[in-house]
């Protein structure tokens, strides 16, 4: 059932685009097994398949039936990125020469998903064309409008900003431009006076 | 009857043996509305013995507010329009024309814009070419003709745009290959195409086998509404029964019987006119019903489509 909040953002298990004539799986962190499970629809693929991966924090058996994948000879390469920023920098010298034709698959943090979404968007790539699947126990960004903030691996419904010090209260309300959910003062009116704190799933 | 602007020509030249390029400006003397490229106006022609709207594309610089540009190819299977435009009109008359509507826009995010025309489908990328510079994009114009003689502003794009305008000449044996141009462009290319039924089709069956996804495919029709038997619609809500003729659309006959439908396009392209259908077959001659639609015969578009049989009954 979807959101009732339609930017809250609904995510996929990576499917094979067969139609694409260029594929590129794009991952980190706890999207390995997803990456795996999309290399090896793809393996029966005409097109040239590119697997780019982040290591860090990630399952080191998977990562090595990741490197084992290079030996199939629809993949063109494995490159495997021990730096967690390092798969986002190198993304757009992929995009700087990919063609029109290709598709992506992207699977990792909900953070790192729009991370490369909207590098990709930089280059004209529709999100249409890009498949997310979110992997992972990682929190929610979230963007404090008062102080313009962003705050990392939110797991509660109430969360202070480290800068401005307000209590904001964690809405559904998700920004794909600044890749954060909203966090609005939760006790503006009484300050002090606020709901209880809880954990909140993804 | 929705929005009219009178507008005087104030100029009409022919520029191709078969194209006649018009200037408009408004009668009151006031600003034109501001429109984006791509944009098309319907320009309503009182002929003897009918009203006849055809849409063209608006090919002026949009930031002019003085007069707008519009060139009429005449068709030889004409309805009595394109002929209308070529003989009856004179520099000085007053014609009426639609505020712009447009269903062709620019997709500002592209990297890269791949403008393809045909023929007399170069119109809307004339306004377009005004935009895509003013916002410094990439573009590149591919134009297909039938003869450098039969190549509207053909020379003037190659003149204010060096390097960009690619022109190919049926008669010289040039030929625009589409799988080479579409199996080779960047990330974020859009591809926009305008001109002759075949040319769009081509365009679009190469862009998928390219694996182009659909958002980056955009095209725009000029299908003017083709003939067929008479028939008579009884339009349920009063009972009344029109006739429409052969060279008729059912919104026409509506229209000249004193009932105005709502519409936007007139060519079957943007479903404003959809109109119930509740006894009888219609011929469905339009781009946007789909498949299953089209099936149940419930639904039709009657700018230009017809009935499939003598009687037809329809919710208006």
């Amino acid at each position: 059932m979807p959101f009732p909040i339609k930017s809250k953002p609904n995510y996929c298990l990576l499917a094979a685009d067969w139609t694409g004539r260029h594929h590129i799986l794009i991952g980190q962190g706890a999207g390995s097994e997803a990456m795996l499970r999309a290399a090896r629809q793809l393996v029966a693929a005409a097109a040239p398949v590119e697997i780019h991966f982040n290591s860090d924090q990630a399952d080191t058996a998977l990562i090595d039936e990741l490197k084992g994948l290079s030996k199939a000879s629809s993949i063109t390469s494995v490159t495997i990125y021990p730096h967690a920023r390092a798969v986002l920098s190198h993304l757009a010298e992929i995009l700087d020469t990919a063609r029109m034709g290709s598709r992506f698959y992207v699977a990792g943090s909900e953070a790192f998903l729009w991370d490369v979404t909207r590098i990709a968007a930089r280059f004209g790539v529709d999100p249409i064309v890009i498949q997310r699947e979110a992997t992972g126990k990682d929190g929610r960004n979230v963007y404090c409008i008062h102080c313009k903030t962003t705050l990392t691996n939110v797991t509660t419904n109430i969360v202070q900003c480290p800068h401005c010090h307000r209590h904001l209260l964690v809405r559904d309300h998700f920004s794909r431009f600044r890749n954060a959910y909203m966090g609005v003062c939760a006790d503006a009116e009484v300050p002090g006076e606020r709901p209880p704190v809880e954990e909140i799933a993804r | 009857m929705n929005n009219i602007i009178p507008v005087k020509v104030a100029r009409a030249e022919m520029i191709t043996p078969l194209v006649r390029h018009f200037t408009l400006r408004a009668v009151d003397g006031l600003p034109l509305p501001v429109f984006a490229g791509g944009s098309h106006v319907i320009v309503s022609m009182y002929a003897d013995e009918r009203v006849i709207k055809n849409p063209y594309s608006l090919l002026s610089d949009p930031a002019d507010t003085g007069s707008y540009g519009i060139a009429v190819r005449l068709q030889e299977a004409s309805r009595g329009g394109s002929r209308y435009m070529h003989e009856a009109v004179r520099v000085g008359d007053m014609l009426e024309i639609s505020r712009p509507v447009n269903l062709f826009p620019l997709d500002t995010l592209a990297r890269k814009h791949l403008l393809i025309a045909g023929g007399i489908g170069i119109t809307p990328f004339m306004s377009q070419i005004h935009d895509l510079k003013r916002r410094s994009a990439a573009f590149e114009l591919h134009y297909a003709v039938r003869s450098l003689a039969n190549a509207p502003f053909a020379q003037h794009l190659l003149n204010e745009n060096p390097g960009r305008v690619h022109l190919y000449a049926d008669d010289q044996g040039e030929r625009l290959d589409l799988d080479a141009l579409l199996g080779d462009q960047p990330l974020g290319t859009h591809v926009y195409v305008c001109g002759p039924q075949g040319l769009m089709n081509g365009v679009r069956a190469a862009a998928q086998r390219s694996g182009w996804e659909a958002v980056s495919i955009h095209s725009e029709a000029f299908t003017a509404p083709i003939a067929g038997a008479p028939y008579t619609a009884v339009l349920a809500r009063t009972g009344q029964e029109i006739e429409i003729g052969p060279e008729q659309t059912l919104l026409e006959a509506a229209e000249a019987a004193g009932i105005y439908p709502n519409y936007m396009c007139r060519g079957g392209v943007c479903g404003v006119c959809e109109t119930r259908v509740l006894d009888g077959q219609v011929k469905h001659l339009d781009h946007y019903l789909s498949a299953e639609d089209q099936a149940t015969h419930q639904k039709m578009m009657i700018c230009v489509s017809r009935a499939a049989c003598e009687r037809i009954v329809i919710d208006l």
